[in-house]
């Protein structure tokens, strides 16, 4: 493909429609209020959110939530911008790796009984969460997109609806959105705030492109092996979702021996290629 | 035994989920297994999968031997290599969901609904990454008349193959009298590893040539059988 016709280079050019100094002024106030860290799985959404909230405080902490089952290049890229950007970063590795839980609950081999699955949210995010909560404070900022999946646009126009506002009446629509949306308050008293969270996956190409932020290889490399927009995810290898859409497939196609591996661990993983 | 030189030529392409092509040994053990497995049932005898298997057997295979003096032996036969390399594969899909009615033939109790949205039987919309190409070739060191004449019957390779992918429009088997039987047992006519081999095979190719890495792979059929796995040099890595 010619720069010229690279639709994210020609993306770039474009001049974001966000008020980014807005986002950096409620970045600055979620720490400032919160304190807390920047969750950063190694993806274009959390890429942007970090490159942001340098912007406005270079030395916050960074937690990467190691589930152990990463791709090989998404550790070599996140040491490279660690060194980069002078990131504080702290991984926090999951009491037990993905694949660990996979194969634990026996439901990825005919063979093996079944047994009582751990529950894979709780072992790989709230429990690595909590631990950079207690080290860090309640405050959170991460790269959750509403676009993304309905369950997180619920929970974003839920927590915007709750929103008591006290600016003036000219606050509604797009303003109120800016201005408070983004912001999840959870019942444990963390609070999140996602500065992209109403962001096109376009505009956040566009940012990455405009910035020249440095990618995770892993998408261009899936983007060569001819996998489609939705399917450019960096987060964990495999994790059980989206399997009946062809995850595995490109597991398979692109990284061969890691796929040879991980199913002498979960043999089902070919009933999804 | 002789080196030789084995062409599908195909319709239009051909599916297939690993970054390197289909092992000439693989294709050829499955048609002696679906003879075996047809003269079982005529006989009335039961078998057993080959997957079933503690130790597989080692079916015979009119290929030569490649037996490494540190490693597991293969058979010298390379994977099928795209004469026409686009640089492209093309994504197809294909889609499936659970047959409700064959569901109540086969089970005594069934929930009132078996959901094709979550669970085991959820319905799937899968990528099929397909290689366009007019033929792909394999190199071998083996007997050309008993090859030809496994081949011939078989009508298509690859994936998806009762969905009309693979199609073969006729086979084409010639001597290669230019190899000698190392290179037509281990590389592709363009140079690079066309098998994987235990580290023996890949260090006597040469340093020069290029591969897929090294990871864990099948070494000969059934290529899926665990105890076929070993830690391989792989076959050099198609281009997309």
């Amino acid at each position: 493909m010619t720069a010229g016709l690279d639709v994210r280079a020609l993306q770039g050019l474009r001049a974001s429609r966000r008020d980014l100094d807005l986002i950096r002024c409620r970045i600055r106030a979620h720490l400032d209020r919160h304190e807390g860290y920047v969750a950063f799985s190694g993806g274009k959404d959390s890429l942007v959110v970090l490159d942001l909230v340098r912007q406005v405080a270079p030395q916050t902490p960074v937690a990467f939530f190691d589930s152990g089952l990463e791709f090989p290049e998404t550790y070599a890229y996140l040491e490279q911008l660690t060194k980069m950007w002078s990131l504080n970063l702290h991984v926090i590795p999951a009491r037990m790796t993905t694949l660990e839980v996979l194969a634990g609950n026996g439901g990825w081999d005919h063979q093996a009984p079944d047994r009582p699955a751990l529950n894979l949210h709780q072992v790989l995010i709230v429990e690595p969460a909590a631990a950079a909560h207690r080290a860090h404070g309640p405050g959170e900022l991460w790269g959750v997109r509403a676009e993304e999946s309905r369950g997180r646009a619920a929970a974003y126009a839920n927590a915007l609806r709750a929103v008591t506002c006290p600016c003036t009446d000219t606050c509604t629509g797009q303003q109120r959105r800016a201005r408070h949306g983004g912001l999840i308050s959870r019942v444990d008293g963390t609070v999140a705030y996602g500065p992209v969270w109403d962001w096109h996956t376009d505009e956040i190409w566009g940012h990455i492109s405009r910035h020249r932020l440095p990618v995770n290889p892993v998408y261009d490399k899936l983007r060569r092996l001819g996998a489609p927009e939705h399917f450019l995810r960096v987060s964990g290898m495999i994790d059980g979702t989206r399997l009946e859409e062809g995850r595995i497939t490109w597991l398979r196609r692109g990284w061969p021996a890691l796929f040879e591996e991980l199913s002498a661990v979960l043999p089902r993983i070919r009933e999804f290629v | 035994m002789k080196p030789l030189q084995v062409r599908a030529h195909l319709a239009f392409g051909i599916a297939q989920a690993a970054p390197w092509g289909i092992a000439l040994d693989g294709l050829l053990a499955s048609e002696l297994w679906a003879r075996q497995k047809a003269s079982c049932r005529e006989r009335g005898q039961e078998y057993v999968r080959a997957m079933e298997r503690d130790d597989p057997p080692d079916l015979d295979l009119p290929l030569a031997r490649c037996t490494p003096t540190d490693g597991p032996w293969h058979w010298a036969a390379t994977c099928a290599l795209p004469d026409q390399d686009s640089g492209r594969v093309d994504v197809h899909t294909w889609t499936g969901r659970v047959d409700a009615r064959a569901l109540e033939q086969v089970s005594t109790g069934l929930p009132k609904t078996v959901s094709d949205r979550q669970g085991r039987f959820r319905a799937r919309r899968m990528p099929l990454l397909v290689t366009p190409c007019a033929s792909v070739t394999w190199h071998a060191v083996g007997d050309p008349t008993a090859i030809r004449e496994l081949l011939e019957p078989v009508v298509s390779i690859g994936k998806k193959r009762s969905t009309g992918e693979g199609h073969v429009l006729c086979w084409e088997v010639q001597l290669a009298e230019d190899l000698d039987e190392f290179t037509a047992g281990h590389l592709h006519p363009d140079g690079t590893l066309g098998r994987p081999c235990p580290q023996t095979c890949r260090d006597r190719a040469g340093a020069e040539v290029v591969d897929g890495g090294l990871g864990r792979a099948g070494i000969r059929p059934p290529y899926m059988h665990p105890a076929r796995q070993h830690q391989l040099a792989l076959p050099a890595l198609l281009s997309s």
